[in-house]
């Protein structure tokens, strides 16, 4: 009985502990990897990142079981080209939040062990440099519309 | 009169259209008023015409300037090794696709002129005709993909004010990205660049200003002699050549 009751604190504590520590983390919301044609070599994944804590957190490395490599990479319009810039890290402010999106930045997924379809998930593992590291599961999927466009699909 | 005659005279005549645009501009500058005709869109008082080529759409046809005769063509340059540009704007122009097919809009109704979407690849290198294959027809099953050898598709792009670039990778030789123009570019039925969309895209205001180019230029290309014109360009290509 005795025991139970010490279980249970335990678990309580941890429980306790777990949440609060999780407010010091990055939240990751709405991510998703886009569809891609069967014998794409490349993929783009997105997300927002909400920072809750009081310091600027620093994502520097993200990995994926399902992919040789992944790289963190901005669009940017540079003498009238479009131009992927890889980026070492990527800043989350303190309380602020950072948007991967298309045209924007995003996660460049290079090297497919194989092509993920849409309805499939893909395992993200990201790094912090303060050392925390958390895993996603961002599903795969086509664009959504624009908004201001979602009536398209409304009717068929 | 003799063709070449002709098209001196047309060649002239377009001189002084460009001229009086010009001088429009610069006294009344009605540059404003333009951007609310068309806020999408960057519309050409003075056609480009494209020189003869011929490439190969992704079911190994022939592609030359013929195949943009009698047609509207939305166009756009890119490359399949491309994760965030390419695909966002291809999905773009399915949305401006379906903004059009939903309303059974593709084909203008006065003169029957249908609409066209195409996907040129500037890294024929890797993107090779069944590359293509797999890669337009995922994002729509009408749009047609077109490869070429190299200097081909640089001979199209330049004058059109497409510009690309190898950007080396970190690993391999295979691995390096290509930086590029994301605009859209619009052909008119004549095998002309008419307008030019410059990214971001909003797919359904890129429709809407389309209709309104599409109402205002077709007539121009499609009748009172536009055969004429149709034989003078196509002339115009040989003597190129």
């Amino acid at each position: 009985m005795k025991k139970t009751l010490n279980v249970c604190l335990i678990l309580i504590l941890l429980n306790l502990f777990s949440s609060a520590y999780a407010h010091e983390q990055v939240s990751v919301a709405n991510s998703w990897v886009r569809s891609a044609p069967p014998g794409a070599d490349v993929l783009a994944a997105y997300m927002v990142l909400k920072n809750e804590s009081d310091e600027a957190r620093v994502l520097t490395k993200v990995s994926s079981n399902m992919f040789e490599r992944v790289e963190i990479h901005k669009t940017e319009m540079h003498e009238g080209m479009m131009k992927m810039i890889p980026q070492d890290s990527l800043s989350i402010p303190a309380g602020g939040e950072v948007t991967l999106e298309p045209g924007g930045s995003h996660l460049m997924l290079i090297g497919p062990k194989s092509a993920p379809k849409e309805g499939e998930e893909v395992d993200l593992l990201l790094k912090f440099s303060n050392g925390h590291s958390q895993r996603i599961k961002a599903p795969v999927r086509g664009d959504k519309n624009k908004s201001g466009t979602m009536e398209e699909h409304g009717h068929h | 009169m003799k063709p070449s005659n002709i098209f001196l005279i047309a060649i002239a005549g377009a001189l002084l259209l460009g001229l009086g645009v010009w001088f429009g501009k610069a006294h009344n500058s009605p540059s404003v008023n333009k951007a609310d005709e068309f806020p999408s869109a960057t519309v050409l008082e003075v056609p480009v015409p494209l020189l003869q080529f011929s490439l190969s759409d992704h079911n190994g046809n022939l592609f030359t300037p013929n195949n943009f005769t009698g047609k509207w063509t939305f166009m756009f340059f890119g490359y399949t090794h491309c994760p965030d540009v390419c695909p966002t704007t291809l999905v773009d122009m399915n949305n401006i696709y379906h903004d059009l097919a939903d309303k059974n809009e593709l084909t203008e109704k006065k003169f029957g002129i249908s609409t066209q979407f195409i996907f040129i690849t500037v890294d024929p290198e890797r993107d090779t005709v069944n590359e293509l294959k797999e890669y337009v027809p995922f994002f729509n099953e009408r749009f047609v993909g077109l490869t070429g050898d190299a200097e081909t598709i640089e001979s199209i792009a330049r004058p059109l004010g497409i510009a690309y670039r190898r950007v080396p990778g970190k690993n391999t030789s295979r691995d390096y990205l290509v930086d590029h123009s994301a605009s859209i570019l619009l052909i008119d039925p004549l095998g002309r660049m008419r307008a030019v969309f410059s990214p971001p895209h909003a797919p359904k205001t890129i429709a809407a200003d389309f209709r309104n180019i599409r109402e205002k230029y077709t007539e121009e290309c499609c009748i009172s002699g536009d055969e004429k014109t149709e034989t003078i360009i196509f002339d115009y290509r040989k003597e190129k050549k």
